[in-house]
């Protein structure tokens, strides 16, 4: 066994039980552990939804054609087109889920990579893409997101879309700050003693080290995500009618919310549930993964 | 300190170039053709009428000259006119800025109050009930979807309390001449009763828009009146004898500030831009209302004015943050001298 392998070997020994420690932590901390079985009842939802919905989430009743109030039948009442909220919010579940971690995987892919690239090259190349990044930094999210959804037209690709480009810069900036922090670093420096190539260093030295951030961040992303999306839906601006989107029922219910509050109430609350339970995570994750962090 | 201002300033105008230039892009190569909005041309409008429209607004040259008449334009301060109303752009949006502002700086008062107050109660009573309790408050604030936030404080609070939750001002009160800002020009016309009237049509607005800059806030200045608090000097202090108020307040409380400060400039700049959903939900006549109106009327020249204007006075701010950060802490001020 070469030393590089011993050497290798010993890292992985000790990043597997950094990992246990942060797993351990994280149980502790009740209101992360919420957090997580909130979520993990969600991810559930997600996918299994569609075989719980006591109705179709699209299937309209004339008879009810007002909002109707919660009764035996429908749980949470029915919408103005008599649609059962429950289904829809079971249905809308899938897709607030699906958009927060599919745009968050995007912006994390396509920031990670430049983030990561600015940070190592340093340099001129370093200068142009922050510049670059500035740019979008300095037009404020909302109004980002509902420019490019408005040219897009609505859809849920279009708002992955929309949601993705506009938080590649932020975590560009995040990765390009850990990078830089950490290449100075002596192991960094380790690597290049012993001949590691650039993209080696980078990918086996620097990105292990500077992860957990990123976990971090992702986690907190998805909730910035999935109130984006419904920020959208609630401008008219989200996924297409009929499909059940939380930010969008929000929105329908305005016309009678005054009288009929229930078609305002559950929907928002279940965004605000989910994207406590990914802060209320994301924090958690922060404290286990950071402990120096810790106030 | 004039040298740092001056190249913060300079390397501003690239940025700001950026951003004219992505927003012309977003707005012309992906929207779809604003000659095929109903509400600019018409349900029945012919074909000859659309291209004549286009060709009166410049549509149908190629991109790149499109891009270099919008810059010739800006350079001379005309954004254009708006394809809805045909007048300019600017006057379209000097109209209704003030009402953002105005709603961003009550805002803003609102949160640093509130924000600072809770945070501080959190740091001096760690691990407290109400440490617990402010804590609550501040997640909830930055898990709240503000839209939703707003429509339920109109269902609790507008009823009971009488309190208007649409529009800036009855019409009836409704200053006629002046800086735009209702509350001022009110009291300089010494008509209180609008006053009075513009104020309540505020509070419900307001206190959404603060929602979330409160949680931000909060958590800001728990975490640095935490960091100060374990500070040498406050120790010291106490050891001296003090009292535990001028402990807390003229020790750890005055040298946490500098990022309290720095996060109350931050959100201020957002809550200029970020009033989109409050504004819709309120009615507000301010820009982030005009701009979803805008955005679904396909007023292209609009939309381009708002997102350029916000985004130069959100740079603004933050340059304005960062330069009394450097002014409050001598530590940057003396490192930035020496990188001169």
């Amino acid at each position: 066994m070469s030393s590089n392998q011993i050497f290798e070997k010993k890292l992985k020994f000790r990043q597997d039980s950094r990992m246990s420690d942060a797993w351990r932590a994280l149980f502790k901390n009740k209101a992360a552990a919420l957090g997580l079985i909130f979520i993990c009842i969600l991810c559930f939802l997600s996918v299994f939804g569609k075989y719980l919905m006591p109705f179709d989430p699209n299937f309209t009743k004339q008879s009810l054609a007002n909002p109707a109030l919660p009764s035996a039948e429908h749980w949470l009442g029915t919408d103005q087109h008599g649609r059962d909220i429950l289904s829809r919010i079971i249905d809308g579940t899938r897709i607030s889920m699906f958009v927060g971690v599919v745009s968050v995987f995007f912006s994390l892919l396509i920031g990670t990579v430049i983030g990561a690239i600015a940070g190592f090259c340093g340099g001129r190349i370093d200068a142009i893409v922050m510049r670059f990044m500035d740019m979008l930094l300095a037009i404020p999210s909302m109004l980002l997101a509902i420019t490019l959804m408005a040219s897009l037209k609505p859809g849920l690709d279009k708002a992955i879309i929309s949601i993705s480009i506009v938080y590649i810069p932020h975590y560009a900036l995040i990765v390009r700050s850990s990078v830089l922090s950490e290449k100075t670093n002596d192991y960094a420096q380790a690597y290049k003693v012993m001949g590691a190539s650039n993209s080696y260093t980078l990918l086996k030295g620097i990105l292990p080290n500077i992860i957990s951030n990123i976990i971090v961040r992702a986690t907190l992303g998805i909730s910035v995500a999935i109130i984006d999306l419904a920020a959208l839906g609630f401008l008219g601006l989200g996924v297409k009618d009929p499909q059940a989107e939380w930010g969008t029922m929000v929105s329908e219910s305005r016309r009678f919310f005054e009288a009929k509050p229930h078609t305002l109430f559950f929907p928002g609350a279940m965004i605000m549930l989910t994207v406590l339970a990914f802060n209320l995570l994301g924090d958690g994750l922060r404290d286990a993964l950071n402990p120096k962090s810790k106030k | 300190m004039f040298k740092y201002v001056c190249k913060r300033l300079l390397l501003l105008v690239p940025v700001l170039l950026g951003v004219v230039t992505i927003v012309f892009l977003i707005m012309r190569v992906f929207a779809t053709d604003p000659s095929e909005n109903e509400n600019i041309l018409g349900k029945y409008a012919t074909e000859e009428v659309k291209i004549a429209w286009k060709s009166k607004n410049g549509l149908d040259k190629p991109l790149a000259i499109q891009y270099v008449n919008y810059l010739k334009g800006i350079f001379s301060g005309n954004f254009g006119n708006s394809y809805r109303t045909n007048k300019p752009v600017m006057e379209e949006i000097s109209e209704r800025f003030p009402a953002t502002i105005e709603l961003a700086i009550m805002a803003i008062i609102l949160a640093s109050v509130f924000g600072v107050l809770i945070g501080l109660i959190s740091a001096v009573k760690k691990n407290s009930i109400f440490d617990n309790i402010g804590m609550a408050i501040a997640l909830i604030g930055v898990s709240i979807p503000i839209f939703w936030f707003g429509l339920i404080i109109i269902k609790i609070f507008s009823g009971w309390t009488g309190l208007p939750s649409n529009g800036r001002i009855n019409s009836v009160f409704r200053p006629e001449d002046g800086t735009g800002f209702y509350l001022l020009d009110s009291l300089l016309q010494r008509d209180f009763e609008a006053f009075w009237d513009a104020f309540k049509h505020m509070i419900l607005p307001a206190i959404t828009l603060a929602m979330y800059s409160i949680a931000v806030i909060a958590r800001m200045t728990r975490s640095s009146v935490l960091e100060t608090l374990n500070k040498d000097y406050v120790r010291t202090a106490r050891a001296k004898g003090l009292k535990e108020n001028t402990v807390v307040f003229k020790h750890a409380f005055r040298n946490a500030l500098i990022p309290i400060v720095t996060v109350i400039g931050l959100q201020f700049g957002s809550l200029l831009a970020g009033a989109v959903l409050t504004e819709s939900v309120f009615s507000w006549p301010g820009i982030g209302k005009y701009a979803v109106d805008c955005i679904q009327n396909s007023d292209f020249p609009v939309i381009q004015g708002i997102v350029i204007l916000t985004a130069t006075s959100f740079v603004f701010v933050n340059l304005f943050v960062d330069v009394v950060y450097a002014f409050l802490d001598p530590r940057i001020k003396f490192s930035s001298k020496k990188g001169e």
